[in-house]
């Protein structure tokens, strides 16, 4: 029973963060129709980036978490101004379903770039903000970072969801992706949505890196897969909904983390693979999409 | 219809009353009489894939086995596998990143078959070939099903899993792969079987080109470019989405896997690294930043690129930032890639062809009697947007 | 109060006024530059010349600058939000009022909104992409009336819809011509056109022609 409760907890961790990417990626996609693929180049510049300021620059902690969240901020603001609004405000560039991906594919592979540059290819782990041994509850352990990193994630998520469906500025947010014209003729400043959510994501990713790094730690090339999966959790809450992909996060984690120890440590990745692969192609409802044309 | 076609960048506007004469007197029966002419009198694909051969071969003979001939040829490899993302991205706008997964059936399958069957280079090529398009018509008829953000998302998955079986397969050599591949050519020595296999290599690269020309510049390409377009447009001349779909992906796979064949025969050793997303990011920038819509433009792409990768200068060590912006660059000002870029320098109209669609399928849709809306997402021509 | 602007649409120009309370029908063939027009002076994409509202210029390019000072476009096509309620539809028509006079304000006047289209009450907590043509464009009208507008830019509101619905929509456009609610109607059909209007312009090619008198009730 605690091996099962040991895995749910392991599994909870990595899917609450791979939850709130998906929550970052639905909610930017629903304002802007573009997914923001960097996602987890954000997170990973939050956890190797404050793990470097204190390690080899001696910043105290607080400091290199400030820094560097603005750090990300700013890139973000300056992606948004160089790159997406001259592709989107200006209608130059290429649009369509290239757009939905390689804009932010692009900008994933120049930080991977610089973050080699600075950081090399060691693995980092930031400190922990709550530190101490894991926490023996009940029958199981659990590191205390993942209770920080799930409690996080929860929080984050219910915010995303009652700001979506309860504030005006969220459901103007939401007209944003779902009609471009018909958010400009009521006024809708679609531009400042995008940057403003784009920063804001970015902003969070960043921050759960620092918060999850402890547990596992990062290089600079941690961020492509953990794009990917939020872009699959993302998908079963069909590119819209925070809160449900925060739910489908979990259940890959789980998922990833219960095939893992009952069924092979090596091939569980595989396995989660394959079957999400399964789901995609047979089931492409299940991410709200319709079927082809014949 | 919003857009004034005063800011609309491209050379041929839908309907709108500005255009140029979207509405020439050419009925569909003459243009559809001129594809046919040119069908069977088209002398550019066959002159291109000859062009290619033959300028290849002498490269290679020039370099002579030397290092650069050895990167060269590894580029040949690369080069053959974006030909038919050519016709995959950038004409039939199917968004797959399929192709290092065939790259990689392609590069097993001969490591495999040589080493461990005993296949002769020719017999272990034929043998991939079939293998790869019964595993592209397999995997092609369930995952042109779905819809194209599902499409995309699935094979980008697919590079994950398949990888890590190659890499937890001790059959398939684990981590460091199979070895002792044979060159497609043996020779005298290892200069000359370098050379010799690099010729085999440009012989199949410029096959590779010949086809995917041939099939861009008929009717069926006519029909891919529509279907990229609108999909309505599509269906109303009669285009079978789904079976072009499928062509498509089948055809682009196999050229894959013929690839990935050189590749392991060139190389001599097959990692799963052919099969990483690695590689096809590297893949993709070759075609975006080349221009994914010219078959010469990627096959230069490729051999530059994989040029780059193995240099050991200030550029691959910073490959990653520089290919980012590149690509960031590209997206922006020339979504058809440096290519597109020198085309249009030349004031050369690459997309001729889009311009004998237009004419096409606007009397087409004309004598349906459908609005002209339906033609509005038809009339992109060349350079515009994805 | 005049509404004049000269612009030019591709290769044209058009130079038009509206007088205060007026309706004119901007009618003529498909194509020929109808709707570019209205939606160059609603803001939306980029038009040469000037357009005035009751005196004042319109800065080109915003949209929401012609929102504020009381010009409200219902486009073509409607452009609801699908995945949006028709209660959130047309609430954001007040979008730039909520901003500066708080959304319990607005909702207030919203609800005045939907006096004018009791058939949408029931229909508030549905998903606006559920909805049948003719109710969407019940809810575009009601998206822009949610605005306050000064001037109504209605571009061809028949489009699609059957002729019992399109009736509809004209008899409550007919009421609105009776306020002091300055209309510019794009509409293809001049029949229905006439019903309503003050007067007509028939634009052609991307000109006006000669404005002609239009016979109404």
């Amino acid at each position: 029973m605690s091996e099962f409760l040991n895995l749910l907890a392991a599994g909870l961790t990595s899917g609450a963060i791979y939850g709130i990417f998906g929550a970052c990626l639905a909610v930017w996609f629903r304002v802007c129709n573009v997914l923001n693929l960097a996602v987890g180049d954000f997170a990973m510049f939050g956890a190797i980036g404050s793990a470097w300021l204190v390690q080899t620059a001696g910043l105290p902690f607080i400091v290199g978490i400030i820094v560097v969240l603005a750090g990300v901020g700013l890139t973000a603001w300056l992606f948004d101004w160089v790159v997406l609004h001259t592709a989107f405000d200006r209608g130059a560039g290429a649009h369509g379903i290239v757009g939905v991906f390689f804009y932010t594919f692009g900008l994933s592979l120049v930080l991977e770039g610089v973050a080699r540059a600075m950081f090399g290819t060691d693995v980092y782990g930031a400190p922990s903000i709550w530190s101490g041994p894991a926490l023996h509850i009940l029958d199981f352990h659990v590191q205390r970072a993942g209770v920080l990193v799930i409690g996080l994630a929860i929080v984050s998520g219910l915010i995303l969801w009652a700001y979506l469906r309860f504030t005006v500025s969220g459901r103007a947010a939401s007209a944003c992706g779902e009609s471009v014209l018909g958010s400009r003729i009521v006024g809708i400043d679609s531009a400042k949505f995008r940057r403003r959510i784009f920063i804001m994501t970015a902003v969070l990713a960043a921050l759960f890196g620092i918060v999850e790094s402890p547990i596992t730690g990062y290089t600079y090339m941690s961020g492509p897969t953990l794009s990917l999966i939020g872009v699959v959790a993302a998908g079963f809450a069909a590119f819209r909904r925070p809160g449900r992909a925060v739910a489908a996060g979990l259940v890959i984690g789980v998922a990833e983390a219960m095939l893992g120890g009952y069924v092979s440590t090596s091939y569980n990745d595989v396995l989660l693979y394959a079957i999400l692969f399964a789901i995609i192609i047979f089931r492409p409802e299940v991410l709200g999409l319709g079927p082809e044309p014949a | 219809m919003t857009e004034p076609a005063a800011t609309d960048r491209s050379t041929i506007s839908g309907p709108a009353p500005s255009g140029p004469a979207a509405g020439s007197s050419a009925g569909p029966a003459d243009v559809l009489s001129g594809v046919r002419r040119v069908r069977r009198r088209d002398p550019v694909p066959l002159g291109a894939g000859l062009l290619i051969a033959v300028v290849g071969c002498l490269v290679l003979v020039v370099m002579d086995g030397s290092y650069l001939g050895l990167t060269v040829t590894t580029g040949v490899g690369y080069a053959i596998v974006t030909v038919g993302m050519v016709l995959q991205l950038g004409y039939s706008r199917q968004l797959a990143f399929s192709q290092s997964v065939f790259m990689g059936v392609g590069a097993y399958g001969t490591g495999v078959l040589e080493t461990k069957y005993n296949f002769s280079s020719l017999e272990s090529l034929l043998a991939v070939i079939a293998l790869a398009a019964v595993a592209a018509l397999l995997v092609g008829a369930v995952v042109t099903r779905a819809p194209g953000l599902a499409l995309a998302l699935a094979t980008l998955i697919l590079p994950l899993f398949i990888y890590q079986l190659a890499t937890f397969s001790s059959w398939l050599g684990s981590f460091s792969g199979i070895d002792g591949v044979a060159p497609f050519w043996t020779g005298s020595d290892y200069t000359a079987t370098l050379v010799q296999t690099g010729i085999i290599s440009a012989v199949l690269l410029g096959l590779a080109a010949g086809i995917v020309l041939r099939v861009m510049r008929s009717g069926i390409g006519l029909q891919l470019m529509a279907m990229a377009d609108d999909e309505r447009l599509g269906e109303s001349i009669g285009v079978s989405l789904r079976q072009r779909r499928l062509e498509v992906f089948v055809l682009g796979s196999v050229l894959a896997a013929v690839g990935g064949a050189v590749l392991a025969s060139v190389q001599g050793i097959v990692t799963p690294d052919v099969l990483s997303e690695t590689s096809e990011i590297t893949l993709l920038l070759m075609v975006f930043v080349a221009g994914r819509k010219s078959v010469t433009g990627v096959i230069l792409g490729a051999i530059v690129i994989e040029y780059l990768t193995t240099s050991t200068s200030f550029i691959s060590t910073n490959l990653g930032i520089i290919e980012g912006i590149a690509l960031l660059v590209i997206l922006l000002v020339e979504p058809d890639g440096v290519a597109g870029a020198i085309d249009r320098l030349l004031g050369r109209r690459t997309d001729r062809w889009a311009a004998s669609l237009q004419t096409w399928s606007a009397a087409r849709l004309g004598t349906r009697g459908q609005a002209a809306q339906g033609a509005r997402g038809g009339g992109n021509g060349a350079g515009n947007a994805a | 109060m005049s509404v004049s602007y000269g612009k030019f649409v591709a290769v044209e120009s058009v130079t038009l006024s509206v007088g205060v309370g007026e309706c004119v029908a901007v009618i003529g063939p498909n194509g020929h530059g109808k709707s570019s027009m209205v939606t160059a002076v609603a803001g939306l994409v980029r038009r040469g010349g000037a357009v005035r509202v009751f005196g004042q210029q319109l800065p080109a390019g915003s949209p929401g600058a012609a929102v504020r000072a009381g010009l409200v476009l219902v486009p073509e096509r409607r452009h609801l939000y699908p995945e949006l309620t028709t209660r959130d539809n047309i609430m954001l028509g007040s979008y730039s009022r909520t901003r500066r006079i708080g959304a319990r304000q607005a909702w207030e006047d919203v609800a005045g909104v939907l006096d004018m289209f009791p058939e949408l009450a029931r229909l508030l907590d549905q998903k606006a992409g559920t909805l049948s043509g003719g109710q969407q464009q019940m809810v575009a009208l009601a998206r822009g009336m949610a605005a306050q507008p000064r001037v109504l830019l209605l571009d061809e509101p028949c489009l699609g819809l059957a002729e019992a619905v399109a009736r509809r929509v004209y008899d409550w456009l007919g009421e609105m011509t009776k306020t002091d609610m300055t209309i510019l109607l794009v509409e293809e059909n001049p029949v229905h056109a006439v019903l309503v209007a003050d007067r007509a312009v028939r634009m052609y090619k991307g000109l006006v022609e000669q404005p002609g008198v239009a016979s109404h009730e």
